[in-house]
């Protein structure tokens, strides 16, 4: 019979360092892969897409909810009226690239008309996110 | 001798405990509030100027989104594998293209996406996207029955 030796003590409590260390490093993950951004004011589902090209460097950010409203800044507006409102906003904080958040399943007209009334006011690129796909 | 003239006992070892707790905390708070996955970016520049688009402007058929999202070049539904070769063919039809992508109510933007990744990826650079009705407008030649 191997003879293990005498059995070791075990300690009074459970030692903490391990685990602190291993929490320690998932923040530490966690701050330097994640980014944080202000909150959406409605749920899109982006659509799916393949293709990735170069970012802008700024760009107002325009979203289209599944119901077709449109949400610029904190404002809700309904597609149809949208121009007025994207005249006025666009003229007064002077943006010529906006980027849209789209959701898959709003409609496809509502987009291009988006996309219609911001060339008309003279927006000159558009941005269209999606969401990297196979 | 009274309790406050006892000397203070003090715990040999400091509690970790609500170290821990702050640094689970920590850990919860920068879980919830991050982001993973950056999304992809499709640009379009705008064409300039007021003009409105003419029917000699394009000189393919026109790509045709249907109310189901499925979509039809050329009278024929095309799967979405195939989209591309189809849009390759089209391409190799004239030296200078646009391509027209014609939307009927009810259909949605992810089939829209579709067409003009494939349309992309194809070589298509000039790409006017327009509702049935609009399209009508600019393409007498379309008629209802053309995308059934």
């Amino acid at each position: 019979m191997i003879d293990f030796g005498p059995e070791r003590p075990r300690r009074e409590y459970e030692y903490m360092v391990p685990l602190i260390n291993v929490v320690f490093l998932l923040i530490t993950f966690f701050l330097i892969t994640g980014a944080m951004k202000a909150t959406d004011p409605v749920q899109v589902d982006l659509p799916v897409g393949t293709l990735d090209e170069t970012k802008p460097a700024e760009a107002i950010t325009i979203y289209v909810g599944p119901d077709g409203f449109v949400y610029i800044m904190d404002q809700v507006i309904e597609a149809q009226f949208a121009p007025f409102m994207l005249r006025s906003f666009f003229l007064k904080e002077g943006h010529r690239s906006v980027q849209v958040r789209a959701d898959k399943n709003a409609q496809a007209e509502t987009l291009i008309d988006l996309m219609e009334q911001m060339r008309e006011i003279k927006i000159e690129e558009i941005i269209i996110l999606t969401e990297p796909g196979r | 001798m009274t309790i406050l003239d006892q000397p203070v006992r003090r715990s040999r070892k400091l509690s970790m405990t609500p170290m821990i707790d702050v640094v689970f905390l920590l850990l919860i708070f920068f879980m919830l509030i991050n982001t993973f996955g950056t999304p992809q970016v499709l640009r379009f520049a705008t064409p300039a100027g007021e003009r409105q688009s003419v029917e000699k402007d394009f000189n393919l058929s026109p790509v045709f989104i249907r109310a189901d999202n499925s979509i039809r070049i050329d009278g024929k539904t095309v799967p979405l594998d195939l989209l591309r070769t189809e849009m390759e063919k089209l391409k190799s039809q004239a030296a200078e293209v646009t391509l027209m992508i014609v939307v009927e109510p009810g259909a949605k933007n992810q089939a829209l996406i579709h067409v003009i990744e494939a349309a992309r990826s194809a070589g298509l650079k000039n790409i006017a996207m327009k509702k049935l009705e609009d399209a009508k407008a600019v393409l007498p030649s379309i008629s209802d029955g053309d995308s059934e």
